[in-house]
């Protein structure tokens, strides 16, 4: 899915102060591309990514999916194009903490509309292809943060999304966890071909990245 | 994929609503029960006029009178006078407030079915023993007749002071005082239980007359003969009985002629009673308000408690695209899931309850019926009430947890 941010403005009013996150952004992210958005605290990144992903609306400017404005198009709608198109990685993973892993991974499964067989199929084969088959049945408190983490990308791949969203995916993770997270989410860009856009603030992350986007100020450099 | 039915709390909260459910479930059976009864009372008694004034009030004049001159008619095949007052009985040095019933034995036992069941005033009288003298000799030469000194009493009586046939009770009213010696006993459900016991404490049968005398019903303050009464039972011929038209004409001539009282067919007592005891039904249907708010507000907190605990949760849910009907149907069908639980466990725990609300009260009258009826009719209708109840307010935390606002991808406090 092609992406495209038109000089994007996004502004906060905070009482009397108005904060400018995003300030006239262009960008544009093609199919299958591997991305990650660097900069320093408060640059934008995570308002950046809230664009890419329609979890908010900027300001001023535009967003097209594969050329169609979706700028103004109303919430629930948006939701269903969140579930369709996109996978979300959260840092602190955030699984539903009473159900088991199988039932987080089958949970957007349900909610697009699957049956129940088929989702508990598709989210077993999810695990299964992040590695965590054998723990499936365990709680995510019974789960190791990588564990989580894996668990957390098997739930954003749930109904086969085109764009992978990972805002700093790594960031409550050990650095041996870290390293098979990301692994994880290039394999996913090389071998199933997703757009995958990483959020991180660490060098050697972005370097694995074929394209790097900076940002500073909310302008990209 | 109820996320809101996880967990330890899930249990002590399917039991407090199922508790507050047993409630609402026992008060419409007590009101079933007491709407069958009402039904029974009626449709089993004997009478099929009665002629009277208003409840428990002696205001009848004539009661001897009116009666014989009924039982002349050709349409009648008995006419017998009921007076109820409440008198004093002294009975093992207490001093003890009692229904008193004052019949004519011969002409009331024609008013009693086969298993010596009366039914009084809407209250049933299983009656043991009987007078030994027929007729009513004190009313003769205008209440100077002789006393037949004969009492039937209530079995509680018997049971809470050793009393046997042969016992001697003194029954005291306005009109004096008299020592009676009890010729046997009788059950009924008049006192045994609620409001009427609080203040009475049993009751008795004796010869009208008699009861007129000690109660002041027999004489005005001038002393002249007023013979006072609560009704005159009567029964019609079976020529009139099992013609509709002709007994409903005969009825129209009864009420033309006797316009200062009330001259009402068991129908006709039905409704009047019925209006009566639908205050007792408003009174158990508030009960069953009460309790079933108490269960249903208990399981809405608990449901405001999870939606807050996994508020962080649902804001990423809908992060990820979880539409908000999908978030109100997840919280409102796990409120329902947990109704309709408690209500199904409720019901075995109701029979038991309603079990020993039966045995209870049958143990203290001594009376076969039912003070409680569990059938499938309330049971679907408590279902209607609590769940229709309950469902109709879940809709509040669907609602809260609907509009939990979408968080972004970073920080899920941080609100748009």
């Amino acid at each position: 899915m092609k992406i495209e941010l038109r000089n994007v403005w996004k502004e906060y009013q905070m009482g009397d102060v108005t904060i400018t996150a995003l300030k006239n952004v262009s960008v544009t992210f093609n199919p299958g591309e591997l991305v990650s958005i660097t900069g320093p605290s408060g640059s934008g990144k995570t308002t950046m990514l809230n664009m890419i992903g329609c979890v908010d609306k900027p300001t001023r400017g535009r967003i097209l999916l594969d050329g169609r404005d979706v700028t103004n198009i109303p919430l629930d709608r948006l939701a269903h194009l969140r579930l369709k198109r996109f996978g979300f990685v959260f840092q602190r993973f955030y699984l539903l903490p009473t159900l088991t892993a199988l039932q987080n991974v089958m949970f957007p499964i349900l909610k697009a509309g699957t049956p129940r067989g088929d989702a508990k199929r598709r989210a077993e084969e999810l695990l299964e292809s992040v590695g965590m088959g054998d723990r499936k049945n365990h709680l995510p408190h019974q789960l190791s943060g990588g564990e989580q983490q894996r668990v957390a990308i098997a739930r954003a791949l749930a109904n086969n999304p085109d764009v992978i969203l990972a805002d700093e995916p790594t960031g409550e993770l050990d650095s041996e966890s870290g390293r098979k997270v990301i692994d994880l989410l290039i394999s996913l860009n090389k071998k199933m071909g997703k757009s995958v856009i990483i959020v991180t603030h660490q060098e050697e992350i972005s370097n694995r990245c074929r394209r790097r986007i900076r940002l500073k100020d909310g302008r990209i450099l | 994929m109820w996320i809101f039915l996880r967990g330890h709390r899930v249990y002590p909260t399917l039991l407090a609503v199922a508790l507050s459910s047993v409630l609402v479930i026992s008060m419409f059976s007590v009101s079933e029960a007491l709407k069958r009864s009402v039904e029974e009372r009626y449709s089993e008694s004997e009478e099929d006029v009665l002629i009277t004034t208003r409840h428990l009030h002696n205001g009848i004049v004539g009661a001897h009178k009116i009666s014989q001159e009924l039982e002349r008619e050709e349409n009648i095949s008995i006419a017998t006078p009921v007076a109820i007052s409440i008198a004093t009985a002294h009975i093992s040095g207490d001093s003890i407030p009692l229904i008193g019933v004052g019949v004519i034995p011969g002409g009331i036992e024609r008013f009693m079915d086969n298993k010596k069941t009366l039914y009084l005033s809407g209250q049933r009288l299983v009656i043991e023993d009987s007078f030994s003298v027929k007729g009513d000799p004190h009313y003769k030469g205008n209440y100077t007749g002789e006393w037949t000194g004969e009492i039937l009493l209530d079995r509680v009586l018997k049971e809470k002071y050793g009393l046997e046939r042969g016992s001697t009770v003194s029954i005291g009213g306005p009109g004096g005082s008299r020592n009676f010696t009890v010729t046997g006993f009788f059950s009924t459900s008049l006192t045994g239980g609620g409001v009427v016991s609080y203040y009475v404490k049993g009751a008795f049968l004796m010869h009208l007359s008699e009861l007129q005398d000690i109660m002041d019903l027999a004489r005005d303050k001038k002393g002249n003969v007023v013979d006072r009464c609560w009704g005159i039972l009567v029964k019609v011929n079976e020529g009139i009985a099992s013609n509709p038209t002709l007994f409903k004409k005969y009825v129209e001539e009864l009420k033309m002629r006797y316009p200062f009282y009330k001259v009402l067919t068991p129908e006709e007592r039905f409704e009047r009673v019925d209006e009566q005891y639908s205050m007792v039904r408003v009174f158990s249907f508030s009960i069953s308000f009460i309790s079933a708010s108490s269960g249903i507000l208990f399981l809405l907190g608990i449901m405001y408690i999870n939606i807050q605990q996994l508020g962080q949760h649902l804001r990423i849910l809908k992060a990820i695209g979880v539409s908000n009907i999908d978030i109100f149907l997840e919280v409102y069908f796990s409120s329902l899931a947990i109704l309709t639980a408690s209500f199904l466990l409720s019901i075995p725990i109701s029979y038991f309850v309603v079990g020993y609300i039966n045995d209870y009260f049958v143990s203290s009258t001594g009376i076969e019926v039912l003070y409680a009826v569990l059938n499938s009719v309330v049971v679907l209708k408590s279902f209607a009430f609590f769940v229709g109840f309950g469902s109709a307010l879940s809709i509040l935390p669907a609602v809260k947890a609907m509009r939990t606002r979408l968080a972004g991808v970073r920080d899920p406090l941080k609100r748009w």
